[in-house]
């Protein structure tokens, strides 16, 4: 699926107010709850795991994410600090041009495949 | 005194002390300067005070590789190019000038500080002493009463650069030179003559001097200009054309003695990535173009930072940012262009629909020019530029045709190095990783490097190199005097004659060279 300029634009900006003060109530609820059932989260996280067939199950995707944060409970604000790392190390994944960081195109995908 | 040429009798020989070929911006600038030196000089301009399509067909060329749209490019009267200038205009920086291991032809002769004295003076001439002579963004922040003089974007990787767009100072000529033929008709000994078009250059039998050249009018009479000094300032491409078509004495034509003249041949590549910011907080004034207290505009551009590109051997990219404007407003915006003409054939019938679909993005707009909001915009243009690595293939050579006036027509085939390409994927990964890391918003990089060109991509016009200056003649053609290697008294002006292309808009550099061109000249006509 090919989503406007103006979805990707929206899948995009979902990503940006990352709740950094948010206390999941499982480890990554909080950040889920606000890309699920996007159009555009569904055609980023689609394209990730087209991409990456071997993340395609939530487990998967949550042990890697929970993994580049180095902790099981990561507290508030510790996701959107990895994703700054990982924009700033140069670790990004390009999905329809978007450059996301790798973490970032990874809870997309956890949101997509959980929506 | 202004005159046109097809009234100068047929067989006549006019003498001067300095001929200018060319009424451009560095041919004009010259002969301003050099006017007050109380020195005859002639000023041949092919052209007259507007476009005519006679004289146009004097450039009609062939056109290989990526196909650059040369004609467009082009403006064969009084005031050259500036009469479609955009009036983008800022100082090269010193690593322009540098040479740069990991590109394969680079660096200038010169460096900034040999420029410094004239971009002063350079930079009253082209925005027609309406400008701020100011290039700190925190300093024009503060001019603009910005809430912070800093912008969070600029550290490690990215800087901030200053331009100043020239006002349209004239209702009728806008940015164009021809505003300055008043001033020169007016000089004492100054002969500026239209409608002259210099077919040869015509050198002594070792090609090293000037003996005199041939003008032709089209329609009109033939004659001789003799001038013990000569400077050459028809064009970015002209002025290949006129040395390679120069060949009466030495047939690869004059100062080509090492098949350089017509080479390296490139201009700025630019199209627009998308970019989401993730807040208003770094949106500062300078990203969109403000008028100033002087009148004319300011903005800034953001780009990488010389260690960066030199880390990552990068051609030199930069990024402006525009906000994406509403598909309503745009078409509501067209809609009223074409409602003010009154002709029913001007319009497009598919705005109105485009309007009445985009309500809200026409509503959003309004309210944000009401507060006048910059942070408004949730999605920009993110306007990416290179400059292209020097090619010696990418290059102007002459066909069998010739012009309505016998001068052999030209070829130009014009090349872009991957490398080009790659410089910008890079550079916009860097960009990105910018973006992202300090938390500011996120871009789309749609193109990559084996993509081909995006259908908005479109260059500069600012076509440059194809006599380029190098201390060496076998990697360019005139030395950082702008002299003609080999030769003793032709000199060229214009875009033409840098280096590279540089990073910046090259009409102030190349009246800033030509400024010194004439301090230059002025030693030699005591």
């Amino acid at each position: 699926m090919r989503l406007s300029r103006r979805a990707l634009a929206a899948a995009a900006g979902l990503l940006l107010p990352l709740p950094a003060a948010a206390a999941p109530a499982g480890p990554l609820v909080a950040l889920l709850a606000p890309l699920r059932r996007h159009a555009a989260t569904a055609a980023l996280g689609d394209a990730w795991l087209r991409r990456h067939p071997g993340e395609a199950s939530p487990a998967a995707l949550e042990a890697l994410i929970l993994g580049a944060l180095g902790t099981a409970h990561p507290p508030p604000g510790a996701f959107a600090a990895q994703v700054c790392r990982e924009h700033g190390t140069g670790d990004h994944v390009r999905l329809d041009g978007w450059l996301l960081a790798r973490s970032e195109a990874r809870l997309l995908a956890l949101a997509t495949l959980t929506a | 005194m202004l005159a046109d040429g097809r009234t100068v009798p047929d067989g006549a020989t006019l003498e001067a002390d300095l001929a200018i070929i060319g009424g451009g911006p560095a041919g004009i600038t010259v002969a301003l300067e050099l006017a007050a030196e109380g020195r005859r000089i002639i000023v041949l301009e092919s052209g007259g005070r507007e476009p005519e399509a006679d004289t146009d067909a004097l450039m009609e060329s062939t056109l290989t590789g990526e196909g650059y749209p040369l004609f467009r490019a082009r403006q064969r009267f009084l005031g050259g190019t500036t009469n479609h200038w955009a009036g983008h205009c800022y100082p090269f920086s010193p690593f322009d000038f540098q040479t740069k291991p990991w590109l394969p032809i680079s660096g200038w002769p010169i460096g900034r500080a040999d420029l410094d004295p004239w971009y002063p003076r350079a930079f009253d001439l082209v925005q027609f002493g309406r400008g701020a002579f100011d290039w700190d963004p925190q300093s024009w922040r503060r001019r603009l009463g910005a809430p912070r003089d800093t912008q969070p974007l600029v550290g490690a990787v990215l800087e901030q650069r200053v331009e100043q767009i020239a006002a349209e100072a004239d209702p009728v000529l806008g940015r164009s030179f021809a505003q300055y033929e008043g001033r020169l008709a007016a000089a004492p000994g100054v002969q500026l003559l239209l409608h002259s078009n210099v077919t040869e250059i015509v050198a002594e039998a070792l090609g090293a001097h000037v003996r005199e050249l041939a003008v032709a009018c089209l329609g009109g009479p033939r004659f001789t200009v003799r001038a013990p000094l000569v400077v050459l300032a028809a064009g970015g491409v002209e002025n290949a054309r006129l040395l390679l078509a120069s060949r009466s004495s030495l047939p690869p034509g004059l100062g080509n003695a090492d098949d350089q003249v017509g080479r390296y041949f490139t201009d700025h590549l630019f199209f627009a990535q998308k970019l989401v910011p993730a807040g208003p907080d770094w949106v500062d004034p300078l990203l969109f173009p403000r008028p100033t207290a002087q009148g004319n505009t300011v903005l800034a551009h953001f780009r990488l930072l010389p260690e960066v590109l030199a880390r990552e051997r990068l051609s030199e990219v930069f990024f402006r940012i525009f906000p994406v404007t509403a598909d309503g407003v745009r078409a509501s915006r067209e809609l009223m262009r074409d409602l003010a003409t009154l002709d029913p054939q001007q319009i497009d019938w598919a705005d109105f629909r485009t309007v009445a679909g985009d309500l809200p993005g026409i509503a959003r707009h309004l309210w944000s020019r009401q507060r006048r909001d910059d942070a408004a915009p949730t999605l920009f243009d993110v306007v990416t530029r290179v400059e292209p690595p020097l090619d010696p293939d990418s290059r102007v050579t002459l066909t069998a045709e010739t012009d309505a006036l016998g001068v052999p027509r030209l070829e130009l085939s014009w090349k872009v190095a991957r490398q080009a390409r790659e410089s910008i994927v890079r550079a916009s990964e860097l960009f990105a990783g910018e973006l992202g890391a300090r938390g500011l918003g996120r871009l789309q990089a749609t193109f990559t490097a084996d993509d081909p060109w995006p259908e908005d991509m479109d260059v500069g016009y600012h076509h440059t190199c194809t006599t380029r200056m190098s201390a060496d003649p076998k990697t360019g053609v005139v030395d950082r005097d702008l002299k003609v290697h080999g030769m003793d008294n032709l000199w060229v002006a214009g875009s033409s004659a840098f280096g590279t292309a540089g990073s910046g808009s090259p009409t102030m550099t190349l009246t800033a060279l030509a400024l010194r061109l004439a301090d230059h000249l002025k030693g030699k006509l005591a």
